[in-house]
């Protein structure tokens, strides 16, 4: 599980935001999806995921709201607000920037 | 609109912290259960699966303290904690307490009281306009044993060189005289100056009711008429908007009033001229001076007290070069016991605060010292205090208190203790200041009466409520005890 630390910082808030986008859902259901996405390469555990949620809400990036679960359990749904579509804009663009000019060098080398 | 969303989560966070905390365990367990489902699903056993999830899941105090640190409020509550311990260890160590903030206190009012007096006599600027730009001018004769501004220049001189020179924006001359006011019951002895037309623009001042002293007022014939001080409008008129077009009887001769200064002016002040009349504290009248042609005509003879704004772009050095040449011009036209007539340019400032320059710098030098040593002192007790609490602190940091939090918490404590000695040491600065005041009115009774107050800025301003004068007194009082 040390695979999350790995991850560049910031990195894990670009991903959450990502597939957030594709709808709301709860806490595990979007660590499931990106290591669905990521082809089980990507596990994010909890001690990294809530953390970085908490943070995320509390900079109005996204916003919770409690709701029933696929298996009728109380569980608590992650949305993007507006703020936090715009935000999702930029960091796409400044991560695309960043692991071209990374690629460059590495094919350059 | 996001600022305003995250402020608001926040701040609900910070205040709805048990309601927060009970959501977040909910949804940890959510998690964890979740993760046990999809374990029996993928074909474990029901312990096997609820072992597995336990495992991957980690601790759940971990995750949930850090979640708590990501709402970016822990800050606030370790503030209020170490505040409230602070509270307590200083109420409980009371003789530490007490000696800490009153050593800090006495220092920082001491410094503020000093301040004060400095801002008000050094740094704050004169009610005449640009008052940096102000000159007296001086016609010191070498031939005499007399110090040089005792000598002004003579009518004749003064009109000569107002015609002659280039490197003043408005000369004025003006004379000191004393008048006997006759009030309901009795006489007084008021300090007045005979003035020219020039005098209350060359100071850059305006009459706060009617108007000053004109062209007109100054031919012999019309020229009775007086202009009085904001305190003798308010003492002998109380005030009266009808002021203007009354009469005041000097030395028996009725004066009509045509206008009143405000309240700061009091120009020539006791402190204003080296050699003036000494029985003047605050000039409260002004009165043309309507000199005659052949008062004008006087060369040799005595004259007044001349003082010129320099134009914007012209220095010192090139007003004085100019002055000592046309004065070599005019020293020819001297009699011949009054040759060797020279130039002195001299700032206005330097009369004024020349005494007391030094003085206050050296005072404030003074108690800068004081603060200085005050506060070693204090560090002093805290360490002493310090080594008191290594066991304390050990325990801490064997709990797995970080640094960082030890050090803000100290760091608190002594903000506290600081604080507080600010506030003791603004009491002090406002009591020392009165009782300076006070001092000092009593040996300049003239300036103790006026109290005009305007709220100032800079630390030591807002209990500070004395006229400039006053403090200017306060300084020269301390200049003569010294």
């Amino acid at each position: 599980m040390t695979k999350s630390t790995e991850l560049l910082q910031g990195t894990l808030d670009l991903l959450i935001l990502k597939v957030l986008s594709l709808g709301p859902m709860h806490g595990w259901a979007l660590a499931q999806r990106i290591r669905q996405l990521s082809e089980d390469v990507l596990r994010v555990n909890q001690s990294a995921l809530y953390p970085a949620l908490h943070r995320l809400e509390h900079q109005a990036w996204i916003e919770a709201e409690w709701g029933e679960s696929e298996n009728n359990r109380r569980a608590k749904f992650y949305s993007l607000t507006k703020a936090g579509r715009t935000r999702l804009e930029s960091e796409e663009k400044s991560w695309d920037r960043l692991s071209t000019a990374v690629q460059g060098v590495l094919k350059a080398v | 609109m996001r600022l305003f969303q995250s402020l608001f989560r926040r701040s609900r966070s910070f205040l709805k912290k048990d309601s927060s905390n009970v959501e977040l365990s909910e949804e940890l367990k959510f998690h964890l259960e979740r993760q046990v489902e999809e374990n029996i699903a993928k074909g474990m056993s029901p312990e096997q699966a609820r072992a597995t999830a336990r495992a991957e899941f980690g601790s759940i105090t971990q995750a949930a303290e850090k979640c708590y640190e990501a709402r970016g409020v822990a800050w606030i509550e370790d503030l209020v904690q170490d505040v409230r311990y602070g509270l307590r260890t200083l109420v409980k160590h009371r003789s530490f307490t007490f000696v800490t903030v009153l050593t800090l206190a006495l220092g920082i009012g001491a410094c503020t009281v000093i301040f004060s007096l400095v801002n008000a006599v050094l740094l704050r600027s004169l009610p005449y306009g640009e008052s940096e730009k102000l000159v007296y001018l001086f016609t010191p004769n070498p031939h005499f044993d007399i110090p040089a501004e005792a000598i002004g220049l003579s009518n004749a001189d003064f009109f000569d060189l107002k015609a002659q020179s280039h490197s003043f924006a408005e000369m004025a001359h003006f004379e000191q005289a004393t008048y006997n006011l006759a009030t309901d019951d009795r006489l007084e002895r008021i300090g007045a100056a005979k003035v020219d037309a020039d005098f209350v623009k060359t100071l850059q001042s305006t009459p706060e009711l009617g108007r000053d002293i004109g062209k007109a007022d100054e031919q012999p014939g019309s020229d009775r008429v007086v202009v009085i001080s904001h305190a003798l409008w308010q003492s002998m008129f109380g005030g009266s908007a009808n002021i203007l077009d009354r009469t005041l009887r000097l030395d028996g001769t009725p004066y009509q009033v045509v206008g009143v200064m405000p309240r700061d002016f009091g120009f020539p002040h006791k402190s204003d001229l080296a050699y003036g009349n000494g029985h003047i504290e605050t000039t409260q009248l002004w009165l043309p001076s309507a000199l005659t042609p052949q008062q004008m005509s006087y060369r040799d003879g005595p004259g007044g007290v001349a003082i010129a704004r320099l134009k914007p772009d012209v220095t010192l050095q090139e007003a004085q070069a100019e002055m000592s040449t046309i004065m070599s011009r005019l020293d020819l036209l001297h009699g011949g016991w009054m040759h060797g007539v020279t130039a002195l340019v001299k700032p206005f400032r330097d009369t004024v605060f020349g005494p007391v320059r030094a003085l206050m710098w050296l005072l404030m030098g003074a108690v800068g010292f004081v603060l200085l040593i005050a506060c070693g002192n204090a560090a002093n007790l805290l360490l002493a205090r310090a080594a008191n609490r290594i066991q304390e602190l050990g325990v801490r940091a064997t709990l797995g208190a970080r640094r960082g939090r030890l050090l803000r918490q100290m760091l608190t404590e002594s903000l506290m203790l600081s604080a507080a000695a600010g506030f003791a040491g603004i009491g002090l600065a406002y009591l020392f200041l009165h009782l300076l005041l006070k001092f000092s009115a009593k040996r300049y009774p003239a300036h103790g009466r006026r109290n005009t107050g305007h709220p100032r800025n800079g630390f030591s301003c807002f209990y500070y409520d004395a006229d400039r004068c006053s403090l200017r007194c306060a300084a020269l009082t301390l200049c003569d005890s010294h």
